[in-house]
């Protein structure tokens, strides 16, 4: 085996704290990572979804019999074939909260039965020999929809006489509650009232792995399902009670390596469910790798999207007295088990005030379900919209007072431990104070400012902004069980075996945050061991303790808590065998644990190898003390004494320029001052925080899922979505300072979760600093250089920016309607950002076809023009105003030829002028309108 | 409908019989088991996680099909080991990445290093001049990391560049020279 | 939809005859495939269904790279974009082409793309056809019936007008020699670093020992359906002694020049604030680039 750090070894120091190389690289740098797509069993089929082509349709039939025929494929399956196998709905009471408002629950099937209510929920499921294959059989499937009208903003959803996602319910609310407390009397004492709309759209977290399932039921292990998830015991439990299969016939495994999670892993997947039931129908092993574009279809990675209605109450001073805040979100369907959408604005609402010293709040939660998939967990977990809401509102009020945001900042963070917030809240550690400090040091203001007035006077603008959070190190149980019936302990059994080397499971398994290397140093520290003789397995529910999941920063918190506890438990039973064998009457606390040896500190010649102890222990379990039971494994449950949860907290400040001209930001510096109790590693602390920042950066600057009002998502490429690559982004610098928390045994606190919270403030404020000479303000993501660039010239040159009086937009019509050749031309679209491609009669690959199909429409076109009648038809048509159709009443020869050319055949059975005909016919259109710039003629204006 | 290709990677010939429609980086991953090569943007090209080293040019194994690499000289993330001149010793970008925590989850990570390669092959031919970060930076841009936040990947980066540079001209060239790996194999 | 759907029949052509029998022989139903990186994701997606692929990366007159006596560059079709922009004498004389070939996607795009594919493949979003016809190219079209010469600023400046015949090949671009005393630059502007352009401006200039511009042209890409040839704004410049003022001048001219349209990545109002900055950055270049060379 490869040392890990062998110039390390012989020293001994400890390794917390120490920036060791991780354990997990040797296997990933080589390309042996185990990865769920990387594993093959024999005799496996692949899998593929069928996906709804409208945002809201009720399904009138789904005919997969036609993809039965093309050669390689096993089995297909529609809802109703599924029903049969027994599937059931997801939304059972045991996979929905408890929550203090209201509640409802929309019907939950895993593959849509009667009717679907988002764009890509899966209608069928195709099952073949090959990948390859798949697609060829998914073309084939025939679904008859009846469209429905469709839902997919917060103003149409709650719209007196909007329709209903939900038909129903009363309207498409899902869930109110109201938080905290009454905040009128401390609004009736403040000098100054702050209020402001907050927006932030869909973003989230998107890992560069997708998800994936592979799945195989046999009579006797029952089924074996790989799956990417973060959650594997939970997701077996539901798994046996939403099948209703016996819970020890379901065994889930997270595999090795899994590519990043960041919270789009934890919920429970309505594919899981499906491939677990015709896993165990066709009896082969079932592997799904989920696409992109499916990925991004489903929803998977997309949060924040809230709305915040806030309002803060202070005095002259500064020192804010209350808050209100009305948070509005639009969740999508609802359906998905656990989260059902509604938990993200609740959980980032109870964190709104975060190290703020806020007596009151006053909070409204409202959320509405629209025909968009539902919001999935994202990194930062409901908080990252709420910290712009909090942190861009105290920065208003500073402006609004001409005082220094920073002092503003600084004159209302918490002093007091422990401190419960106006929301409830529990904050049991950390230095507030200490830590902004160290930030606005660090980022030293005072030059900052004065380059800064320098600077303007030549025309630039640059400005600093301030953002920042407190983060819950993991949620104990006294928490989740009210709520979720689920515990928050962290759980872990340490087994030292006959060789002296340590071997520790967990339940919860890791994507990327280092928990190998991080146990590894712990318990290396523990047993006096190196990280090398320390190995961790996790992630499988048959050989790990039930946990309940890799989320919300439970790993260093809670999981090494509990790793730390049950070595000291086995340390005390090999103290206490140590003491017998050495023959010396010690008790079993007097031992130090060094390089491999039990060291007795009254007197250190006085010592024996872990190894012969263990031995002893294990193998040779004669001669053992006296009621001392064989064997050196242990699992212990942590959870935090007397609190209900650990703190951590970070501060951010943005320093940036604006280029006026064009609106482009550029982040000179960005700074963050983190306090994560005690530092295990603190490369990886560095990395996770560089890594929580930059995501954040990409939501608050480049990401936001768009959709267009018929719930089509528009950008399912990462090129439509923009996720930042190197160049885009700036170096984060991160410092340190911690405050070690009292409540676990090394007072460590998570930091894989929150960082990108801050961001979207700090770099609001940051923008909004820099224009300052301009008054400007910003309240809804992404920074856009566009919209940065219009804030500016609404303010500086309204005039300039305006069109010429004879300058007339092109007409671009908006691409609709249904079926497959729509969707192709949609999709060809979509792959070039919306901008139209001229098929002009030059080389193209398709020129052949579309030469011929052009010109019998261009005849068409022509025949059409010379009648008024036709043209006004043509003209709504093209305005989308009426059905691309042809009332033969109105020119009986233009129609003959128009269903000549709808119905012509083509080989696999589609329609030739829906793939082909209308796409072109489309281009033509747009071609003729980009060319001429002027109204399409008989076009009414 | 089917071609019979032949393709030498990391140094050894592979004779198959594929689809047309096979993509490199399926025939890479189902065909010949060399899972290090990632997918994660599924057919857009612009994730960066199937990149390989095609004819010593960082290139998108999802964007070219497997019966474009008939002939042609592939290198794939198991291949830098091959580079070495004992078992067991690791390529300066991977001992890099390593030193520096270039990597969390390591799914963008074969991908990111074989466009190193590029990088850094280019940069030893030149003599091995500093690279600045922001060179780094823009050379990754066909690249996606969701989860180091890149700064620590621009440090191994520089990590590999520095390793290489306190190496003599021959040893340095020899970490990039695919005609070795040929050599070494038959 | 991910993977393509099938396909009969492969070729590789090696010699440019045999190209242009696989393009008699094809019919309708084939997909040429140069660097492939716009065609491959239409086919993944089905879009595209080709019986007939074609693949023109081994054909090595499509590869070549040849100054002609008269000091004209000629580039293959199938010329890379790294080659390209590794070409010192590229860099130094035909500056806009470098500028735009390493701006093109990122590095693994600039290794397959080729310059033919990026000009023929009917996609307005290119870098390299405002380049081409900044620079005054022309373009080499082989076919059955013979071989002809088109201009890029008639091929690229209306998109109306047809570019290749069924039966036909790009064969090449020829780039005439810059006059002494010029440059030649191009920016663009994504949204993120490795965006195709919302705005992309190719912009050369010819300065006289005096300081006075004797030659100018801008054009500016990223408009539908096809790259402006700002002619008004390069007269701004001609015939005046070039500064930062004139440069200011010319480039709001350019601006007023487009018509630019709306779409889901840029207003029209944005693209034209867009030229005035980036076209101003794309000229100061052009100057930089003249006065060095003068």
């Amino acid at each position: 085996m490869t040392t890990i750090n062998a110039e390390s070894e012989a020293l001994a120091v400890s390794w917390v704290g120490r920036p060791i190389k991780r354990k997990e690289d040797l296997r990933l740098i080589r390309g042996r990572g185990q990865y769920l797509a990387d594993i093959k069993l024999p005799g496996m089929v692949h899998a593929f979804f069928v996906r709804s082509k409208h945002a809201h349709a009720r399904l009138k039939s789904v005919d997969v019999s036609r993809a039965l025929s093309v050669p390689g494929v096993v089995a297909a399956y529609s809802g109703a074939d599924l029903l049969k196998l027994g599937m059931r709905e997801l939304l059972i009471p045991e996979l929905v909260n408890e929550l203090p408002g209201t509640l409802r629950l929309p019907p939950s099937w895993p593959l849509a039965v009667d009717k679907v209510v988002f764009h890509g929920e899966p209608i069928a499921v195709i099952l073949a020999e090959t990948k390859y294959v798949l697609e060829d059989a998914a073309e084939l499937v025939v679904i008859d929809y009846e469209p429905l009208p469709v839902i997919t903003s917060v103003e149409q959803a709650m719209a007196d006489d909007s329709p209903r996602v939900y038909e129903s319910w009363p309207d498409n609310v899902i869930y109110r509650e109201k938080m905290g407390g009454d905040a009128t009397d401390a609004f009736a004492k403040a000098d100054i009232i702050i209020t402001e709309r907050f927006e932030v759209p869909r973003t989230g977290a998107s890992p560069m792995e997708c998800r994936g399932v592979l799945t195989q039921w046999d009579d006797h292990s029952g089924l074996t399902h790989w799956t990417t998830t973060q959650r594997p015991h939970l997701l077996r439990q539901a798994i046996s009670q939403v099948l209703d299969w016996p819970e020890q016939m379901v065994r889930v495994i997270a595999p090795k390596d899994q590519g990043g999670s960041f919270g789009t892993k934890a919920p429970h997947s309505r594919e899981d469910f499906i491939l677990a039931l015709v896993a165990r129908d066709i009896m082969r092993p079932v592997r799904w790798v989920e696409s992109r574009e499916e990925s991004f279809r489903a929803g998977v990675g997309q949060e924040r999207a809230q709305i915040h209605e806030i309002q803060i109450a202070a005095r002259s001073d500064g020192k804010i007295l209350a808050l209100r805040d009305r948070c509005i979100t639009d969740i999508g369907h609802g359906q998905q088990p656990v989260f059902m959408g509604v938990m993200y604005p609740r959980a980032g609402c109870f964190m709104i005030t975060s190290f703020y010293d806020i007596p009151q709040a006053e909070i409204e939660i409202v959320c509405v379900v629209t025909n968009k998939p539902c919001l999935t967990p994202s990194r930062a977990f409901g908080s990252f919209p709420v910290r712009l809401a909090m942190d861009g509102a105290i920065n208003r009020l500073a402006r609004e007072l001409d005082l220094d945001p920073l002092e503003v900042v600084r004159k209302n963070l918490v002093t007091v431990f422990p401190y419960v917030t106006a929301t409830g809240n529990f904050l049991d550690s950390g230095d507030f104070v200490g830590g902004f400090d160290k930030l606005v040091e660090t980022i030293d203001v005072a030059s900052v400012r004065e380059l800064q007035a320098k600077l303007r006077e030549q025309g630039r603008f640059i400005g600093l902004g301030f953002g920042g959070e407190t983060e819950r190190s993991g949620v104990s149980s006294k928490a989740y069980v009210p709520r979720q019936r689920k515990p928050g302990y962290g759980v872990a059994t340490v087994k030292v075996l006959n060789s002296g080397k340590i071997h520790v499971l967990v339940g919860d398994p890791p994507s990327g945050q280092s928990h190998e290397t991080v146990i590894s140093q712990v318990l290396a520290d523990e047993f006096g061991v190196t990280p090398d003789d320390v190995r961790l397995d996790y992630g499988d529910t048959l050989s790990t303790p039930y946990g309940m999941g890799n989320v919300g920063n439970r790993m260093a918190s809670y999981t090494v808590s509990a790793a730390v506890l049950a070595a000291r438990e086995l340390k005390k039973k090999i103290g206490l065998v140590a003491a017998h064998d050495l023959g010396i009457d010690a008790s079993p606390d007097e031992f130090t644990f060094e390089n491999g040896e039990i060291v007795w500190v009254k007197d250190r010649e006085i010592r024996t190898q872990l190894r012969a102890v263990a031995v002893h222990l294990i193998e040779c379990p004669i001669q053992l003390p006296q009621g001392t039971e064989p064997g050196l494994e242990h699992t212990a449950y942590f959870e935090p004494q007397n609190v209900p949860n650990m703190t951590g907290a970070s501060f951010h400040c943005a320093v940036v320029e604006v280029m006026p001209e064009t609106g482009v930001i550029k982040i000179l510096r960005y700074v963050v001052v983190d306090d994560c109790g005690t530092p295990i590693n603190p490369l990886v602390v560095e990395g996770q925080v560089q890594g929580g920042v930059v995501m954040g950066i990409g939501n608050t600057v480049f990401e936001e899922y768009v959709y267009n009002e018929r719930g089509e998502l528009q950008n399912t490429t990462l090129e439509g979505y923009m996720m930042p690559c190197a160049a885009d982004v700036p170096h984060v610098e991160t410092y340190d300072h911690s405050v070690p928390t009292p409540n676990n045994p090394l007072g460590t606190k998570g930091k894989g979760e929150g960082a990108p919270a801050p961001v979207s403030g700090a770099l609001v404020n940051a923008v909004e600093d820099a224009l300052r000479p301009f008054g400007v303000s910003i309240t809804t993501l992404p920074l856009k250089p566009e919209r940065v660039r219009a804030a500016i010239a609404a303010v500086v040159s309204p005039e300039a920016e305006a069109e010429p009086a004879d300058w007339v937009e092109p007409i671009v019509r908006e691409f609709a309607g249904e079926g497959e050749g729509y969707d192709v031309l949609a999709e060809m679209y979509r792959f070039y950002d919306g901008i139209q491609i001229s098929l002009q009669p030059t080389w193209h690959p398709y020129v052949g076809q579309i030469r011929g199909w052009l010109r019998d429409f261009g005849q068409m076109l022509d025949r059409a023009a010379a009648s008024p009648a036709v043209v006004d038809v043509l003209a709504q048509m093209f305005n989308g105003e009426r059905e691309f159709a042809f009332q033969s009443d109105l020119d009986p020869g233009l129609a003959a030829q128009w269903d000549r050319l709808r119905n012509l055949p083509r080989p696999d059975g589609g329609h030739a002028y829906l793939d082909y005909i209308l796409p072109a016919l489309d281009s033509h259109e747009m071609l003729l309108v980009a060319c001429s710039n002027v109204p399409f003629e008989g076009e009414t204006k | 409908m089917e071609k019979t290709i032949s393709v030498t990677v990391n140094g050894r010939v592979q004779r198959k019989t594929v689809p047309i429609r096979m993509l490199l980086v399926d025939f890479l991953r189902d065909e010949l088991g060399l899972t290090g090569t990632h997918v994660g943007c599924t057919y857009e090209g612009r994730c960066g996680a199937c990149t390989v080293v095609l004819d010593g040019n960082a290139t998108k194994s999802c964007m070219v099909l497997a019966v474009q690499a008939d002939g042609h000289r592939v290198v794939t993330v198991e291949g830098l080991e091959e580079f070495a001149n004992a078992p067991g010793e690791l390529h300066p970008i991977q001992n890099g990445f390593w030193e520096r925590h270039g990597l969390q989850c390591g799914y963008c990570t074969p991908g990111m290093m074989m466009t190193i390669f590029d990088i850094l092959a280019t940069n030893v031919r030149e003599g091995s001049p500093e690279l600045t970060d922001e060179a780094i930076r823009q050379s990754l841009v066909g690249n996606i990391c969701r989860c180091t936040g890149y700064s620590h990947i621009v440090e191994a980066v520089q990590s590999a560049a520095a390793q290489l540079r306190g190496m003599d001209p021959e040893e340095r060239a020899a970490w990039f020279d695919t005609a070795k790996l040929e050599g070494t194999r038959s | 939809m991910v993977q393509l759907a099938p396909v009969e029949t492969y070729h590789a052509p090696v010699s440019l005859t045999e190209c242009l029998e696989c393009l008699a022989g094809g019919e309708d139903n084939m997909v040429l495939l140069a660097g492939g990186l716009a065609i491959m994701p239409l086919l993944k997606n089905r879009s595209l269904r080709p019986n007939v692929l074609v693949d023109l990366s081994g054909v090595a007159e499509l590869r070549r790279r040849e100054i002609e006596a008269d000091g004209t560059l000629v580039l293959g079709a199938m010329r890379r974009h790294r080659e390209v922009y590794d070409d010192p004498l590229v860099r130094t004389r035909w500056s806009a082409l470098a500028d735009a070939t390493s701006a093109i996607g990122d590095l693994q795009v600039q290794n397959r793309g080729t310059i033919g594919g990026n000009v023929v493949f009917g996609t307005v979003l290119t870098d390299l056809k405002q380049v081409a016809m900044c620079l005054d190219a022309s373009l080499r079209i082989v076919g059955r019936a013979g071989n002809r010469k088109v201009s890029a600023r008639d091929a690229f400046g209306d998109a109306a007008h047809a570019l290749l015949a069924p039966d036909e090949l790009l064969e090449s671009m020829a780039f005439p020699a810059p006059p002494p005393g010029s440059g030649s630059a191009y920016r663009k502007f994504g949204i993120t670093t490795n965006g195709r352009p919302v705005i992309g401006v190719a912009a050369s200039l010819t300065i006289g020992a005096d300081g006075i511009c004797t030659g100018a042209s801008i054009v500016i890409g990223g408009l539908v359906p096809a790259p402006c040839d700002a002619r008004i704004a390069a007269q701004v410049l001609i015939g005046q002694s070039v500064d930062h003022e004139v440069i200011a001048h010319a480039a709001k001219a350019a601006a007023e020049e487009i018509k630019p349209q709306s779409d889901g990545r840029a207003s029209a109002a944005y693209r034209r604030q867009l030229v005035r900055a980036i076209g101003q950055d794309a000229l100061n270049d052009a100057w930089q680039r003249a006065i060095g060379t003068s």
